[in-house]
């Protein structure tokens, strides 16, 4: 299965969720995760990988696209990662390979050799993994527009594709998460054009969302009118959610604001919740993101 | 007289084995190029080789200047209708001219590499030996990668997959030694690359590149099963079901393993060397059986518990 993350805005969560989900689905399947941000290649700081922390000096993704390199780079995140707790985490985990960017990667053009180089990686090494997951990067990018381009090759029909789509819980948010599926040039209109069939590459999109603020029931500090207001403006958000359709039958999932996340860009496991640092609810909404993205039944008609 | 080669292993991109014709049809590259097809004991077949040209340098340990100037021979091979490997081989002939030739002179001796500067055979050996490529060096590799690739590409194929498997590199150094016993030693460097070093008389070099290729492949049957089995582990360990992975493994695979099968009988004793040291045979029919008993008492309970 690929798993495509995009997102309209930068920073929003989209390479941090991605990694956490990468990670809590590699305790039972092979995972590869994929840096298509070309521009600034960061996956490799959140799995605390210090070789690759903003991308490898060559033989990485961009290499593969504008080089012709057969073979990009593949790091182990288990044996790579600096982080103890991950690496002896879960005897019997699957693989989770880590496909770097390059440091001084700059975008680049799309082209049809590219289309198709692109679809080649794809589709080896869907038949290698269970899950690969393609971090395609902020806005309109040509990540974005390879990825729709080479999923609409005939060869590729037959792989299971699913589109996520980040964004955080405020107005401007939305609205923009709208507008890169529903807007000009957005999704749905650039693979409709690249071939897709426009119905179904909409069932395959789904939306997280991402750092929502916790209401009163979590948060007792609040005061009383904060908390009215929050709850009356998160009811108003709910509104233009569902009115931009990106209502809940849309949603995958949603993770909570964590701390720990506002300061440093990492995966959460267990032993951090164990230690009272991060969230118990963190885990939980990376642990059924993961679930819900190889649910069958999460796909089936939104 | 050394040969050097790359062999790429990996599961064909088809949900069913592709007949004897499919795979024949699969692996003519060119309108007009003929295959060539054994059916007995089991059925392979192989493309015609193509020829890519190179001019650089050879890795080398410690590294030393060389400059090889030729062409490599690669040919695609399908095994079962199921298992696709590229095989990339060069003969590396040392000379003394500096200047590169007209590429008509190395075009019409496919599959040699014409090596100068100080570099030595051994130190080029060793070079080709280490777990990791040299970069900037002659990329066996990569040659056989984009074979694979191709091949994988063809639209004989349905690309759907019973099974994820990993791809496997051997990179190997076939050297010709006068009156030699045969002798092989497989290192296996990584999860995915392993290194080959056969020794054999003169006579038998060419052998050497076909019981490199049927190496590869039992050592990718091989390492395959046990991921099959570690997924299956992993999926009894939190109660998820293990029985698609086990059968898929059980009719793809099994059958296939046949160690010596299609290598020229006079190198078949390397065969007899390796199932005596690591083993090859006793290991893979003891993961084949742990196989079929999960199945069969996976069967058993499914049975049981319908006619309660
Ligand atoms: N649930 C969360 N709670 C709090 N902070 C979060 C949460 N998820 C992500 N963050 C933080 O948000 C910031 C942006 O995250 P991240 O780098 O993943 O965004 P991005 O969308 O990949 O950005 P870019 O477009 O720049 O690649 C990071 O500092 C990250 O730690
Ligand atoms: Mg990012």
């Amino acid at each position: 299965m690929l798993v495509f993350a995009a997102s309209d805005k930068g920073g929003t969560g989209r390479s941090v969720t991605s990694c956490n989900v990468a990670f809590h689905l590699a305790q039972r399947h092979d995972v590869a995760y994929l840096d298509f941000d070309f521009g600034s290649p960061t996956a490799g700081a959140i799995f605390d990988i210090t070789r690759a922390e903003r991308g490898i000096e060559q033989e990485g993704m961009h290499s593969y696209f504008t080089d012709g390199l057969a073979d990009p780079r593949r790091l182990d995140v288990w044996t790579s990662t600096s982080r103890p707790d991950l690496r002896g985490a879960n005897i019997r985990a699957g693989r989770l390979t880590f496909f770097p960017g390059e440091i001084g990667g700059a975008e680049f053009g799309m082209t049809d050799e590219r289309v198709d180089r692109c679809a080649e990686l794809l589709t080896q090494l869907d038949h290698e993994y269970e899950v690969v997951l393609v971090d395609l990067s902020a806005g309109r990018s040509t990540a974005l527009h390879m990825a729709l381009a080479a999923t609409a090759l005939s060869k590729m029909r037959s792989v299971t594709c699913r589109w996520l789509v980040f964004h955080r819980w405020t107005r401007q948010h939305i609205v923009a998460a709208h507008g890169l599926v529903y807007g000009k040039h957005g999704i749905l209109e650039v693979g409709k054009i690249s071939g897709h069939d426009q119905k179904d590459l909409q069932e395959d999109i789904r939306f997280v969302r991402v750092a929502v603020p916790l209401l009163k029931e979590h948060n007792p500090a609040q005061s009383a009118p904060q908390a009215t207001w929050l709850l009356a403006y998160d009811d108003e958000l709910r509104k233009l959610a569902v009115d931009r359709r990106l209502g809940q039958s849309r949603v995958l999932g949603t993770t909570p604001v964590e701390p720990i996340l506002q300061y440093r860009e990492q995966l959460i496991t267990e032993s951090d919740v164990a230690a009272k640092i991060a969230n118990a609810t963190t885990i939980k909404g990376f642990r059924s993101l993961a679930d819900r993205l190889v649910d069958d039944e999460v796909w089936e008609g939104a | 007289m050394v040969i050097i080669g790359e062999v790429r292993t990996s599961l064909l991109h088809t949900s069913l084995p592709l007949p004897g014709a499919a795979a024949a049809d699969l692996l003519a590259l060119r309108p007009g190029t003929q295959v060539r097809a054994t059916s007995r004991p089991i059925n392979r077949t192989l493309s015609p080789d193509t020829v890519t040209g190179v001019d650089c340098s050879l890795p080398s340990e410690p590294r030393t200047r060389s400059r090889g100037i030729g062409t490599v021979v690669t040919r695609a091979i399908v095994v079962g209708g199921m298992v696709a490997q590229a095989s990339s081989r060069a003969e590396l002939e040392w000379t003394d001219y500096r200047e590169r030739k007209p590429w008509k002179y190395y075009s019409r001796r496919p599959g040699v590499i014409e090596v100068s500067g100080p570099v030595t055979t051994d130190q080029v050996l060793a070079g080709f030996q280490m777990p990791s490529r040299q970069p900037e060096t002659l990329d066996l590799g990569s040659i056989s990668q984009r074979m694979i690739n191709h091949v994988q590409d063809r639209p004989q194929l349905d690309n759907l997959t019973a099974l994820r498997t990993r791809p496997t590199s051997m990179r190997w150094t076939a050297v010709g030694v006068e009156d030699a016993v045969p002798a092989v030693r497989l290192h296996i460097e990584d999860a995915t690359m392993r290194t080959v070093r056969v020794t054999v008389p003169p006579h038998l070099l060419e052998e050497a590149v076909g019981f490199c290729e049927d190496l590869a492949l039992h050592d990718w049957l091989y390492t395959t099963l046990g991921h099959v089995i570690a997924q299956a582990e992993r999926d009894m360990a939190r109660d998820a079901d293990p029985m698609k992975g086990l059968r898929a493994g059980l009719s793809l695979l099994v059958r296939l393993w046949m160690p010596g099968a299609h290598v020229s009988p006079e190198l078949r004793p390397l065969w007899q060397g390796l199932e005596a040291v690591p083993g090859f045979s006793e290991p893979w029919q003891r993961q084949v059986d742990w196989i079929r008993d999960q199945v069969f008492m996976r069967s058993l309970a499914a049975v049981e518990e319908l006619h309660h």
